[in-house]
């Protein structure tokens, strides 16, 4: 029922999201999401990773956790938007802890959502960046 | 003839009595003196109608003088007496009876003259009596001539001056007179001689052995009969013991201000450092000190002992070494201080070293001489700090500067206990608002998972019943979602640290929003909406008046289980946006409504209803916080009305 994800060379089809949260359960939850909804979907759950992954491979779409064990989701945020090779890339902060004025006022994300979040609204927010 | 004439006209009174002591005759002046006119041989010794002593004795009238110069035919030369006459007024009188006899030695009668002394004896009383008004007073009354030279001195004189009548009378008045003062002199003497009198004049005088007098001065001319001025007479009175009670008024006032300072500075929330910085400030002032400090041992957040200072009046960088913590001989012996510490001149005292700091204070540095050092004793009975005074002048320090200091001191001591425990609190606080914090978030974690696979398992085809269930629960999840965010807020309304983002918004939309969302998920009650409908601007947080919106109406929805109406209004004036929410259920009491917005109130006999109590003490914050108003009406048994209102945009906003 569920699509598996796409590793293959199909890429052009589908636009690539990077999800960067270290809870294994909420990622699992959004990797599955976005695959439902014929999204390419990268998880990493801590910076470091998810800057190899950017080496790698630019994605179309950045959703990143605020509190991240090896750093902030802000101060991130705010390094890749002064990136200029990077900064062209939509990025959505998400976190159970901040409200979104707030975050959207400290920092130049595209985005924020709130945990917990309504499926519907953050598919809706996602495809918003993709368009 | 001429003599018998001479006797009855004279200004003399004169009268005469047989041997038997019959009145014989009296002249004019004689009956003038009495007051009446005796019967001729009928009325005995005297024309007096009541006779009496000089001291007020009456005086029987057979043995008045002339009774006695008859009955033993002696003399008197001038025998005093005072005699009422028949219109009850007095005279004195001195009489000179003498006896008549004939050649052989017969007693023929006697004669008598009076002679009426009343004017001079109440001027030598009226003497007498100034003389002892101006003996027994206390304040000194003395007098000079133009020339400053002094005449006359009084007991009062002797004891504020200190100088005898001998050393004063022929003395130049300047002899009390400090140097710096002696031009006042003059000016008193040209007003004198002006014929100007100086009244309640306040200055200072010197007495014999060098001290100074507060005194009130009163000075008058002194006229000679043709009115020429000679002199002034002087009036001195000693006001020192007022002046000190002036200045122990001024004082108290002083301390009073002292204390106050201080209590505001412990109401107020102030850090340790800035009461610190007020009650060195403040006692700094009240001593008159050129500068003071305020040392104060307190412990870091690993318990570490730390040493605080303030400076009033002095550069900090003079007490700098303080800051170094290994100094723990200069330490130890500021704080082994157990009692106040006042020297006249420290130059002077035998532990004084011009090498080492005195109590651990840099005084070679700061130039001192006089020298306060007050213990601040804790409630436990620890030396907590020090509070230090010094001045470049020796003797600045009295000892009522000690008991004022001492009172302060342990007023500090208090303010600083406080300032610990509060300190404390605060701190417990701040630890259970980051618990708060940090459970908030890790419930809500969980809780994204569960909410994600909810939603995805909505969109499954599956049976009736189990879409039911899903949405059942969703709805559950919704509740914990928002009772975690209640909990969260109540942290941040307690730490002042609740964050609205005001904007403009649409309040019409707003609430038309939430209304379709509640009828879609409620199936118990039926919303009415009736009120304002369209566009309506207000100046506010959009998510936090959703919130509060959405509070009242899961209210009035859990509070009417019996009802199956709520009703909405929106209106309108002139510059508030009112949202009524009202339903027909269980009501609340007068009594309720009191407490209804406060943390954790719970309505008696509402425990079968969830709830925990948060809502509307957020929900007032929140309007509070948008300068509206939350007002509320119900009745038990009837239902409730929950109102609020908040500013519509002006166009200058």
């Amino acid at each position: 029922m569920f699509p598996v994800c796409q590793t293959e060379k199909n890429m052009n089809d589908k636009k690539m999201v990077y999800v960067v949260e270290d809870d294994g359960d909420i990622s699992e939850m959004i990797v599955l999401l976005l695959s439902n909804a014929d999204l390419e979907v990268s998880a990493s759950a801590t910076l470091s990773d998810f800057r190899e992954l950017l080496d790698s491979q630019l994605p179309d779409l950045i959703v990143m956790d605020v509190m991240l064990p090896d750093g902030n989701g802000m101060d991130e945020c705010r390094e890749l938007k002064e990136s200029s090779s990077l900064k062209h890339i939509p990025l959505l902060l998400m976190s159970a802890h901040a409200q979104s004025h707030l975050v959207i006022s400290e920092c130049p994300a595209d985005g924020f959502i709130a945990k917990p979040f309504d499926i519907y609204d953050f598919i809706d927010r996602v495809k918003l960046q993709l368009a | 003839m001429i003599f018998e004439q001479l006797i009855k006209e004279s200004p003399l009174a004169i009268y005469t009595c047989d041997a038997n002591g019959r009145v014989t005759f009296f002249n004019d002046s004689a009956a003038v003196l009495w007051g009446r006119k005796p019967e001729l041989l009928k009325d005995y010794w005297c024309g007096s109608w009541k006779i009496f002593h000089p001291d007020g004795r009456p005086m029987e009238l057979n043995s008045c003088p002339m009774a006695l110069t008859l009955k033993q035919g002696k003399s008197f030369a001038g025998e005093e007496i005072v005699i009422q006459r028949p219109d009850d007024s007095f005279r004195s009188l001195l009489v000179y009876p003498s006896p008549v006899f004939s050649e052989d030695k017969v007693l023929l009668g006697a004669y008598n003259t009076l002679v009426d002394i009343t004017e001079n004896k109440s001027g030598e009383e009226k003497h007498a009596i100034l003389s002892a008004i101006v003996e027994s007073s206390d304040d000194a009354i003395l007098s000079k001539g133009l020339d400053g030279v002094i005449k006359s001195w009084n007991t009062g004189a002797q004891k504020i001056f200190g100088y005898t009548e001998q050393e004063m009378l022929g003395r130049h008045i300047s002899t009390i007179i400090p140097p710096a003062l002696i031009s006042e002199e003059e000016v008193i003497i040209s007003n004198i001689k002006a014929g100007k009198k100086v009244d309640h004049f306040q200055t200072i005088r010197m007495h014999k052995d060098g001290h100074e007098i507060d005194i009130s001065l009163t000075v008058s001319p002194i006229k000679d009969a043709f009115g020429n001025i000679t002199g002034a007479s002087k009036v001195a009175r000693d006001i020192s013991e007022i002046k000190r009670a002036e200045r122990m008024t001024i004082e108290f006032a002083k301390r009073q201000q002292l204390l106050n300072s201080i209590g505001t500075a412990i109401s107020e929330k102030l850090d340790v450092k800035e009461i610190l910085q007020r009650v060195t400030d403040a006692t700094t002032e009240i001593t008159g000190a050129a500068f003071g400090a305020f040392f104060y041992n307190t412990y870091d957040e690993k318990g570490d002992s730390l040493m605080l200072f303030t400076v009033s009046g002095a550069p900090h960088e003079a007490f700098e070494q303080f800051e170094m913590p290994t100094d723990t001989a200069i330490f130890h012996s500021t704080f082994s201080l157990e009692r106040i510490v006042r020297l006249d001149d420290i130059t002077k005292d035998p532990n004084y070293s011009k090498n080492a700091p005195y109590f651990g204070i840099p005084i070679e540095q700061l130039d001192v001489v006089s020298f306060l050092v007050v213990p601040v004793i804790s409630s436990s009975g620890q030396v907590i700090g020090v509070l230090f005074f010094g001045h470049p002048k020796a003797g600045m320090f009295k000892i009522e500067h000690e008991e004022i200091m001492a009172s302060v001191a342990s007023q500090a001591a208090v303010a600083l206990d406080n300032s610990k425990l509060f300190e404390e609190v605060r701190a417990l606080s701040e630890k259970k608002d980051e618990f708060i914090a940090l459970a908030s978030h890790e419930l809500k974690t969980p809780l994204t998972t569960l909410k994600g696979y909810l939603q995805m398992l909505q969109n499954e085809k599956g049976s009736k019943m189990a879409e039911f269930f899903v949405q059942k629960s969703l709805k559950q999840l919704d509740r914990l979602g928002s009772l975690i965010g209640d909990l969260l807020d109540v942290s941040k309304v307690e730490a002042g640290k609740l964050q609205f983002n005001f904007e403009i918004f649409d309040l019409g939309q707003t609430l038309k929003d939430i209304l379709e969302t509640f009828h879609y998920n409620t199936s118990s009650h039926v919303i009415s909406f009736s009120g304002y409908e369209g566009q309506l601007l207000v100046y506010g947080d959009q998510q936090r008046i959703e919130q509060v919106i959405i509070n009242l109406l899961n209210n009035a929805v859990k509070y009417s289980p019996r009802s199956k109406q709520v009703y909405v209004t929106l209106e309108t004036n002139q510059d508030q946006a009112v949202i009524r929410v009202r339903d027909n259920g269980i009501g609340l009491s007068k009594e309720q409504q009191k407490s209804i917005f406060k943390r954790f109130f719970r309505a008696e006999g509402v425990s079968d209803i969830a709830g925990l109590g948060l809502g509307l003490y957020i929900s007032k914050e929140i309007i509070d916080r948008h300068k509206g108003s939350f007002t509320i009406a119900s009745e038990v048994g009837v239902g409730s009305e929950f109102c609020f209102a908040i500013p519509i945009k002006n166009t200058d906003v």
